[in-house]
């Protein structure tokens, strides 16, 4: 009795096999329980304690009548959700390998044949019944009659049971007491589902039926046991047939074997009380096409194996179950212990705290100024050309404008969701931030010094080097309307100080970067402000400000000829006043640009671009000037060309004779730069000429301002006659003469034909020439080769092919 | 430097050394730092921790070895070159704008 699996004494009177194999219909009620009374004196265990009570023996055996009442008789609406064979078929090889291997191992052990029949049985039986116990348990117990809407006026209360499943045991059971559940259930259902075999009507509730909501252990909590109950059953069978096993066997046996759905064997319909067991047999059966095993005890080997097979695939299918329930199970442990770890700090902060916090966070992350604090991003979405103000948000300062209407609408409902109100908070905040600056000091009475406000956007300053500096800007810019005299001239005594230039430089940047904020500003996200009118008018004063700057660190208005170089020729010859060109003009008026070509063409001869450009005899120059030619050719002269392409014949004129007068013109016709301004100029005055100011708007040209081209056209040419060729590259260089040759023919689409005669005289070689080397490159150099030379050959009705080598 | 021997004429052109190293945006400069090593490269960019962003730069890093047989110091370069090299302030020990022929 020792080596019992659950420690409790497992002695059982020895049943003589006659009694165990001649079915349970032969074995009576009486005789079952002078069996059980003489095996409890024997074994000293009071089977009383597990609730028998004669209430079995008022059941009728064979009164079935109120099975339809009980059970509910609408057979058709039995749903499948019981069906958990469904699933089996799957797992079927395997169990049937295992049930082989079992069966195996049983037919190697010595033991007579009767044992062999008698135990297996008793081992499907056992299943049975646990298994039925652990699916009647799964949960919804559909099948309770309190609450199954199939049997509503089933009379038969749960209270029936109640007296054998007392709620403590049920409550031992819940909290996997196995033990007690094993002995409860071993010996409970042995001495009172017996009866129930055979009176299913009266007795079935208290058997089968679903453990009561709240009660049931959950199925996995008892598959367990089965296992176990398993591995003490093959642990017996193993063992050789002493008196001892049998009773061991009777012990465990037994039980299951009373413990037979009773319905499926006694009564004929399909009992909906049955469902869970009953039916998954049923199928189980039905899928072998066999009739269901009556009679437990007579059954033959054949079914024994099938209903082990069945109960073997129902307990892999539990197993698998119950794993994935213990996991959630664990899973959902863990999280309750962390809850109530948290638990203790519960209620610490109100709503209002945590709105509080909200609130600071989100008055950090909101800015006066996007454009600073955020610059990537509102460029970012500038270029991808988004609506800036819908996708920042209620947030956004620049879309928070809706002013006191939306406040106040957010009031009405503010108290719908704190997330509203946050919202309207952070408005009011970020509208009170932008009336006050933000200051960043603090002075309190009595204290000696200040104290630093520090803050996402004014962190504390370790280093103070740009303070000064502002200051220095400031007073730059604090006397306005003050004339351009306060800005420092570039140049003592007529010596341009380099240093100079390139502060003007640095100042034009500054300038320039605060016109485009402000500009930004104004376009893509049109404030609205209350006040917008002062604001704008602010934000217009800003601008004319800022632009007045730029305007006079360009020093464009200086008088020529103060000093060697002019400053603005100056700023030019450095490539970060090249570059910044295309930015100023853009916050130029018409005038301005003006004044500046003027500047630029009377003082061309002095550009970096035009005299160090030059090449000497053999037409070597430096990359760097090179490369400062690129610049200016692609920074500052398409701005330009763009406004002498929209000037009147009259400024054109003037420009072009401020060219030829104040530069030696054949000197500048030899650079890139001289020759794109001259063929400017040129094919500008073509055009006005031709009736092409129209699509300006302008006036074509008066007949006075033709002759006035002309006598400059005649001037320029005369001037560059018998030097056409040399504005040319030398032959040996590999720069592109392209330029040269769209200048001669924009001259000579406006020379007359003796004009034409002497170009064509001068330039008759290098045609011949480039023609020829044309013919000795590879094709597409040469296609680009006699492309250029038909620039000029077509502005004379000419063409390349024309020409005979 | 010839940009020291210029007399400052005008106090607004250079206040303060920062201002020196402003006006060399976008200019090559030369750059000595700690550890041998030196960058000549455009300058691009600048902080009042003279961090810096420079472009086209080339590095030089001088290393000096000893033979150890004839204990002769054996002085090598190593060259690198890099197209944008941030550079931070803290290893910087000189910063020289281009000298100015004009000037």
């Amino acid at each position: 009795m020792s080596d019992s699996y659950f420690g409790f004494d497992t002695t059982m009177p020895p049943l003589n096999s006659d009694q165990l194999t001649a079915g349970t219909a032969e074995i009576t009620e009486d005789e079952l329980s002078k069996n059980f009374e003489a095996f409890a004196l024997e074994s000293g265990q009071d089977f009383g304690v597990y609730g028998y009570d004669p209430l079995a023996d008022q059941l009728v055996e064979t009164g079935d009548d109120y099975n339809e009442e009980t059970f509910g008789n609408d057979i058709t609406n039995i749903g499948d959700d019981f069906d958990f064979t469904q699933s089996n078929a799957k797992i079927a090889d395997t169990i049937q390998k295992e049930e082989k291997i079992y069966v195996d191992r049983r037919e190697n052990v010595p033991s007579d044949n009767n044992e062999l029949i008698r135990q297996r049985p008793l081992f499907s039986n056992l299943w049975d019944d646990q298994a039925g116990i652990a699916v009647n348990g799964n949960g919804s117990y559909p099948n309770d009659p309190t609450t199954s809407p199939l049997m509503p006026e089933s009379p038969i209360s749960p209270s029936i049971w109640g007296s054998y499943h007392p709620p403590s045991t049920r409550k031992g059971l819940a909290s996997n007491n196995r033990q007690e559940f094993i002995q409860f259930s071993a010996m409970n259902l042995t001495n009172l589902h017996h009866p129930s075999y055979e009176n299913p009507p009266n007795y079935p509730p208290s058997q089968i039926s679903p453990l009561p909501p709240g009660f049931g252990p959950p199925p996995v909590a008892r598959v367990p046991t089965l296992e176990e109950i398993e591995k003490q059953l093959q642990r017996q069978a193993g063992q050789s047939s002493t008196i001892e096993n049998h009773q061991l066997q009777r012990q465990a046996g037994p039980p299951p074997q009373s413990q037979l759905p009773p319905p499926m064997h006694n009564s004929p319909l399909p009992e909906k009380r049955m469902l869970s067991l009953a039916e998954v047999e049923a199928a189980l059966l039905g899928m072998n096409s066999r009739p269901p095993p009556l009679p437990i005890y007579g059954q033959t080997e054949g079914v024994y194996r099938e209903q082990e097979t069945a109960f073997l695939e129902q307990e892999a299918a539990i197993r698998e179950q119950e794993t994935l329930y213990y996991e959630r199970e664990r899973k959902l442990r863990e999280k309750q212990r962390k809850l109530t770890d948290m638990a203790k700090y519960n209620g610490l902060m109100t709503q209002n705290d945590k709105d509080y916090i909200n609130r600071i966070q989100i008055s950090q992350l909101v800015t006066d100024d996007p454009y600073s604090d955020d610059f990537y991003y509102q460029v970012y979405t500038a270029i991808r050309n988004r609506q800036t103000q819908s996708q920042m948000g209620p947030f956004s300062p620049n879309a928070s404008g809706g002013g006191a209407g939306q406040e106040r609408r957010h009031r009405n409902r503010g108290s719908e969701s704190g997330m509203l109100k946050m919202q309207q908070q952070v408005l009011r905040i970020v509208n009170d931030a932008r009336r006050k600056p933000k200051s960043t000091q603090l002075s309190l009475e009595g204290a000696l010094g200040k104290i630093a406000l520090n803050s996402v956007r004014n962190p504390r300053q370790l280093l103070q080097v740009s303070a000064k500096h502002t200051d220095t800007l400031q007073t730059h810019a604090s006397p306005s309307g003050g004339t351009h005299h306060k800005v420092p001239s570039i140049t003592l005594h007529g010596i341009v100080d380099h240093r100079k230039v390139l502060r003007s430089i640095e100042n034009i940047y500054s300038a320039v970067l605060g016109l485009e904020e402000l500009r930004r500003n104004q376009h893509p996200q049109s404030r609205q402000y209350s006040d917008q009118e002062r604001e704008d008018k602010w934000l217009q004063e800003k601008y004319t400000e800022l632009a007045r700057k730029m305007w006079e660190e360009l020093h464009v208005t200086d008088p020529i000829g103060i000093s060697f170089q002019h400053p603005f020729i100056s700023i030019l010859s450095v490539s970060k006043g090249k570059k910044v060109i295309p930015r100023v003009l853009r916050h130029c008026n018409q005038d301005q640009i003006g004044a500046m070509i003027r500047i630029l063409v009377a003082n061309f001869e002095t550009l970096d671009v035009c005299k160090a450009a030059i090449g000497g005899s053999n037409g070597n120059i430096k990359q760097s000037i090179l490369d400062e030619v690129e610049l200016f050719m692609n920074t500052v002269v398409p701005p330009l060309l763009q406004f002498v392409a929209e000037a009147p014949l009259k400024i054109v004129i003037g420009l072009l004779t401020l060219f030829i007068e104040r530069n030696n013109i054949i000197w500048v016709a030899k650079s890139k730069v001289g020759l794109a301004f001259l063929t400017m100029f040129l094919s500008r005055a073509e055009i006005l000429k031709q009736g092409g100011g129209a699509m300006q708007g302008l006036p074509p040209p008066e007949d006075r301002e033709i002759m006035q081209w002309q006598e400059s056209y005649n001037r320029l040419f005369s001037q560059l006659q018998n030097y056409f060729l040399s504005s040319f590259p030398p032959f040996t260089s590999n720069i592109d003469d392209m330029y040269v040759w769209q200048f001669l023919a924009a001259m000579a689409v406006g020379a007359s034909m003796e004009q034409q005669h002497v170009l064509v005289t001068e330039i008759r070689e290098r045609v011949l020439e480039t023609v020829v080397q044309a013919s000795r490159m590879p094709h597409d150099k040469a296609a680009h080769k006699i492309t250029n030379v038909n620039l000029f050959l077509h502005a004379l009705g000419l063409d390349a092919s024309q020409l005979k080598i | 430097m010839t940009e020291e021997a210029v007399p400052v004429v005008e106090p607004n052109a250079v206040e303060e050394p920062l201002d020196l190293v402003r006006l060399s945006l976008d200019e090559r400069i030369y750059v000595k730092l700690r550890g041998d090593r030196e960058l000549r490269g455009k300058l691009h960019a600048y902080d009042g921790h003279l961090n810096m962003i420079l472009g086209d730069v080339e590095e030089t890093i001088t290393v000096v070895e000893i033979n150890e047989e004839t204990e002769e110091e054996v002085i090598r370069t190593i060259k690198n070159t890099a197209e944008m090299l941030f550079v931070r302030g803290d290893g910087v020990i000189l910063v020289s704008p281009p000298s100015r022929t004009g000037a």
